[in-house]
């Protein structure tokens, strides 16, 4: 009890001397240096950056903050306390000092300046008062000593501070919910996997600090291809705080329809009772555009490819129908050439009717006329004149004719061949098809 | 018709040999080495063991600069702010960093004409210090620059609290760190405003 008087005393009597009433906001015409801190009664560091207390509704509690001056001139210090938050990347802080506060900030009590030589310290005590109807759970405030820049058009208020996180007894409960939406974003190489971009709205729909952690889970049709990935825990969550964040999937396949499971597992921040979780789902259409692409491309060569041996083919049928065709009328032609050669040889044999053989079938009676010398050499058909007379002109007809039908077979061959080996070779148009 | 076919089957392997190859190069692609060599001159600063601001004289006046048809503008800058911190690893919260925010009021003049806070911006810079232990946060434009593009989302003035700057209590070398980070201040409102003395008070915090 006397141990408990004299410590009042002393902070009362440090309070006392250094906390000066009614000034000014504190002006600094050097540079200002200072540290706060929180600190037990005897001015001795708390070993915490920071006070956590938990009361019941009703209560009280005496706390301290140390504010050091570190600079060259002695400076009056401006103390506040107002209600504290987390920015979205999770950063507490309190409200300034133009905004009025609702919650645990109208809870503190402290002075409103305090006056500290160069090199001194100042223990300074603040009361924390719960009134009795403050819901129970988890509520943020902030102390903080600071000064005035010297004002112009625009001031400065530079404050040092610490968190006064207050918990209230009662029903305390943490519990949170997540929602997500999510987009694919597939990789232009078809031998690569894309990636899931699901963006999550987390919020602390319970009554405590939140440390939340997203666990996504990346599932194709039929739980094919599964990927789970965990993201980086949530910064702190005051109760009603929501956070929105990204998280990445990598190496997910497109599987035409891809659902992510995410499932948020929160923990009370204070550190006492069992973790929350929430789970959501999203699917979002994940079609596989070049993979579709690159056996598009096999298929059409393939089928290409069938086509023009299928029309090689065709080609060649006709080619050998067509050379059959040839060959049929090279026979006939053939046939002709060799009736006409055989025409014509019968045609110079009847040209050499005075030889011994032709006398044969012709050999019947002869009138032998008179003259000394009967014809017996086997003559051009210049010289033996009475025999040519007879015989020349049909045997010379046949050979003509023989060879007139000869070269026209040869010359239309030679034409028809030609233009064979004209359509056999592939015309320009067709080959650009 | 069969060089064509050839043509475009060889193309459709070289394609899809070079992306199965580049499919394999990202595969095999080490991690990123960042682990860098740093010096860094340590000097003992006093007194040991405390997270100590300071923040240099100096006014933050605005002048009009760069004033357009459309636009005034009206630039200056923060007083110089520098944050020490000569902790020892066990004195630091588990992950913990400390931060200075900022925020600025509105502003107002006499009779009661009011400039929103969205109307000014800053862009915060490191004036001193190692940027391993300290990092400044990003610009944040005014409502009155235009919506576009990437900036967008930060073009809502200092409404909220603004990064200023943020330590690393990780790669505090022994003995502290001092890092000093200002910012450059742009005010910018339509040219319909009316004349007076306008003041506003930004509030910059530091806490863990």
């Amino acid at each position: 009890m006397r141990a408990l008087l004299g410590r009042l005393l002393l902070a009362a009597m440090v309070a006392m001397s250094t906390v000066l009433i009614a000034v000014p906001p504190a002006q600094a015409a050097g540079s200002v240096s200072w540290s706060v801190e929180p600190v037990t009664a005897t001015g001795d560091a708390t070993g915490h950056a920071w006070a956590e207390l938990t009361m019941d509704p009703g209560t009280r509690r005496q706390q301290y903050l140390r504010v050091t001056n570190r600079g060259a001139e002695a400076v009056v210090f401006s103390l506040s306390a107002a209600d504290g938050y987390f920015t979205d990347a999770g950063r507490f802080t309190m409200l300034p000092a133009g905004r009025t506060s609702v919650d645990a900030g109208t809870w503190i009590t402290l002075p409103a300046s305090v006056s500290v030589e160069p090199g001194a310290s100042a223990v300074v005590p603040f009361t924390v008062d719960v009134p009795t109807n403050a819901t129970p759970g988890d509520h943020l405030a902030g102390v903080a000593a600071g000064i005035f820049s010297e004002q112009d058009t625009v001031g400065v208020e530079s404050r040092i501070g610490f968190r006064v996180l207050t918990r209230v007894t009662g029903e305390v409960a943490p519990a949170v919910s997540t929602t997500a939406t999510a987009d694919y974003h597939p990789s232009w190489n078809p031998f690569l996997p894309g990636r899931l971009e699901v963006r999550l709205s987390t919020r602390n729909t319970g009554n405590t600090r939140l440390a939340a952690q997203n666990e996504i889970a990346v599932t194709g049709p039929l739980g094919l291809a599964a990927r789970t990935s965990r993201a980086d825990p949530l910064p702190e969550l005051a109760p009603g705080d929501e956070r929105s964040s990204t998280v990445v999937v990598d190496d997910v396949w497109p599987l035409f329809a891809m659902t992510a499971v995410v499932a948020t597992t929160a923990s009370d921040a204070g550190g006492n009772g069992e973790g929350v979780t929430a789970t959501t789902r999203v699917t979002v259409p994940a079609v596989p555009w070049s993979q579709l692409l690159v056996v598009g491309c096999v298929a059409a060569l393939l089928a290409l490819a069938l086509w023009d041996r299928r029309r090689r083919r065709r080609h060649w049928a006709a080619m050998v129908e067509r050379a059959r065709e040839q060959g049929r009328r090279d026979a006939a032609a053939g046939v002709w050439t060799l009736a006409i050669a055989v025409l014509v040889v019968l045609g110079t044999l009847a040209m050499t009717p005075s030889s011994a053989r032709a006398s044969e079938p012709v050999g019947v009676t002869v009138e032998i006329s008179p003259q000394p010398e009967p014809v017996v050499t086997p003559a051009s058909p210049g010289t033996g004149q009475a025999l040519a007379q007879t015989g020349a002109p049909s045997s010379a007809l046949l050979a003509l004719a023989g060879v007139a039908v000869v070269g026209g077979g040869a010359v239309a061959w030679t034409i028809s061949r030609r233009r064979e080996a004209r359509r056999a070779s592939p015309p320009p148009l067709d080959s650009s098809s | 018709m069969r060089t064509h076919l050839a043509l475009g089957a060889a193309a459709l392997t070289a394609a899809l040999l070079v992306s199965g190859g580049s499919a394999v190069a990202v595969a095999a692609q080490p991690g990123t080495d960042t682990d860098i060599g740093v010096d860094v001159d340590i000097t003992s600063l006093t007194p040991p063991g405390a997270l100590t601001m300071t923040v240099a004289p100096g006014r933050a006046t605005l002048t009009e600069n760069g004033s357009t048809d459309t636009v005034r503008q009206f630039t200056g800058s923060l007083p110089q702010v520098t944050v020490t911190d000569t902790r020892t690893a066990d004195q630091v919260a588990s992950g913990g960093a400390w931060y200075v925010l900022g925020s600025s009021s509105a502003f107002t003049a006499e009779g009661g004409a009011t400039i929103g806070a969205d109307h000014i911006g800053w862009s915060p810079r490191l004036v001193s210090g190692d940027d391993t232990s300290v990092s400044v946060g990003g610009d944040v434009g005014t409502s009155l620059d235009p919506n576009t593009g990437t900036d967008a989302a930060t073009n809502r003035g200092l409404v909220d609290k603004e990064l200023l700057a943020l330590g690393d209590p990780q790669s505090v070398p022994d003995g502290g760190v001092s890092s000093t980070a200002t910012a450059d201040l742009t005010l910018k409102v339509e040219p319909t405003v009316k004349a007076g003395t306008y003041s506003a008070v930004i509030t910059l915090s530091l806490f863990e």
